[in-house]
């Protein structure tokens, strides 16, 4: 009497190559349009667009602590990104919007200390801007 | 703006910047304080109209401290008509 065979069917996720590791290849494919396919719904999103302006939180100093935050407006230009903070017309610069903010935080830390040192001696422009300058960031004790 | 044009600025204002390499440029004058304006290291180009704001000049007068129209004794009458120097400051010794 003969038996059938017995075969058992791996599950998937327990498949191996039995000589080398299996490999894959991501490829484009052609589809036609409109692809249809029942239960499968396609929809077109537009491009998320770029900030023109945020709040900045932080400073990249440590030594400073922002109390009130500081807004920051966006430009994309050819080659760089500009932040600045328009009330006190200070600006950053840099690749992407993060590197860029970053400069314009380290900045305006530099720009604190500058004034905090020189408090008696400032002219009526950076007394205004010296004036903002406390309302948005405090020195960390 | 080009870096060097920045810097002809820097030199014809004789604006202070610590030899350590900071990215603000100070303009002095009678010892105060009055303007700064910013140095972005790396960068071939020079956002002028930030650097226009900071320094508080129209287009024109930029281009004037760039090239040789616009003297210190100009900007120093530019920013006392925008009271940015203090109308008591009369003494001309800058920085």
């Amino acid at each position: 009497m003969s038996t059938a065979p017995f075969i058992a069917q791996p599950k998937l996720d327990t498949i191996q190559s039995p000589d080398a590791a299996l490999g894959f290849r991501i490829g484009r494919i052609k589809v036609r349009a409109p692809l249809e396919v029942p239960g499968l719904q396609i929809t077109h999103t537009q491009p998320v667009p770029r900030p023109a302006r945020f709040l900045l939180g932080t400073l990249s100093d440590q030594g400073f602590r922002v109390i009130k935050p500081i807004p920051v407006e966006v430009e994309f230009r050819e080659d760089t990104i500009i932040t600045s903070w328009e009330a006190i017309e200070e600006f950053g610069t840099g690749a992407s919007v993060f590197s860029s903010a970053q400069d314009l935080g380290r900045t305006i830390a530099e720009l604190y200390r500058a004034l905090q040192v020189d408090q008696q001696n400032l002219g009526p422009e950076m007394q205004r801007v010296w004036a903002v300058l406390q309302e948005h960031v405090v020195t960390r004790r | 703006m080009k870096t060097h044009e920045f810097e002809k600025i820097v030199n014809k204002l004789k604006l202070k910047t610590r030899d350590s390499g900071d990215r603000l440029a100070w303009f002095y004058y009678n010892g105060q304080k009055i303007l700064r304006t910013k140095r972005s290291h790396g960068n071939k180009e020079q956002p002028g109209d930030k650097i226009r704001q900071q320094l508080k000049v129209n287009e024109e007068q930029l281009a004037g401290l760039i090239d040789c129209s616009v003297s210190l004794a100009d900007y120093v009458e530019i920013l006392k008509a925008k009271r940015i120097i203090p109308i008591q400051t009369e003494n001309p010794a800058a920085s």
